[in-house]
């Protein structure tokens, strides 16, 4: 089973990221309801950046320096992109 | 392959670096112009096409996967086998072009200009800089399909693969981010 996974990672990989796609296409009317929700599509958002970045990049096994690098702009960017939102809302 | 093995050189990580911050003031930029008029921007975003976005989300990613694939097959030595998956990304990249230009021809026939609004300025100029990033990825796919149909890759030769590859995936990355700024969040 771990030999399938691995095998077939960069697949499941690109499963995860029309799934994630599909439902925040399905979902995309919720935002205006919540803040939660604009928050679940920022961290949609972020899922599917991260396996770019860690899988299609290989980043995964790369030097700290560099995953963390494009990591912690995902992070950070998300996280104020999330605060102006929220400023925005009142 | 080594413990901790960056695909590439340290140079064009560096590129992709500085890419990732030049994008990443456009998106605050776009958010903080947002704070003072949410309505108008929430009421502009009505007027996009969510599902052209989706599926040129669904596209990019998917040419992505083709690229991460043809890029571990010819570690593996198999550039055969890979070239294939080259010519798919470049299928999904040119789709991804041609849904843009439709819907940048829906916009301006139904009125929505660069100077209709903030909003618009703001649509225009990013998916328009990140559609030049999309043609550059392209022909650099072209590039690479042709090298690699010439044998000019394999196991010990990984280096120009490798970086075409991550700029690539930098493509995909960011429409991610433009994906959800412009068409969803409101």
């Amino acid at each position: 089973m771990k030999f399938l996974i691995a095998k077939n990672w960069l697949t499941l990989c690109w499963s995860a990221l029309v799934v994630a796609t599909v439902l925040t296409w399905l979902n995309r009317d919720e935002s205006r309801a919540s803040l939660g929700a604009a928050a679940l599509f920022v961290g949609i958002a972020v899922f599917k950046g991260h396996l770019v970045a860690l899988d299609f990049m290989e980043l995964r096994h790369a030097p700290a320096l560099w995953r963390w690098l494009v990591m912690g702009w995902l992070i950070l960017i998300s996280a104020i992109v999330f605060t102006l939102y929220a400023m925005a809302k009142g | 392959m080594p413990a901790a093995y960056l695909p590439a050189d340290k140079e064009l990580w560096m590129f992709i670096v500085a890419e990732l911050a030049m994008f990443g003031a456009f998106f605050i930029a776009f958010m903080i112009s947002r704070v003072g008029q949410a309505e108008l921007f929430d009421n502009a975003q009505l007027t996009l096409n969510v599902n052209l976005g989706a599926v040129n989300t669904i596209l990019l990613v998917s040419s992505s996967w083709a690229v991460a694939a043809a890029v571990s097959r010819t570690r593996r030595n198999e550039p055969q086998r890979a070239a294939p998956l080259l010519l798919a990304a470049m299928a999904c990249s040119v789709g991804f072009m041609v849904i843009k230009v439709v819907e940048y021809n829906e916009k301006l026939a139904a009125g929505h200009t660069i100077l209709t609004n903030d909003f618009y300025m703001y649509f225009y100029c990013l998916t328009m800089i990140h559609l030049a990033h999309v043609l550059a990825g392209t022909i650099i796919l072209f590039i690479l399909y042709r090298q690699l149909r010439a044998g000019r890759y394999g196991t010990e030769r990984m280096g120009g693969l490798e970086a075409g590859a991550t700029y690539w995936h930098l493509v995909d990355l960011l429409w991610i981010f433009l994906f959800t700024l412009l068409y969803v969040l409101r």
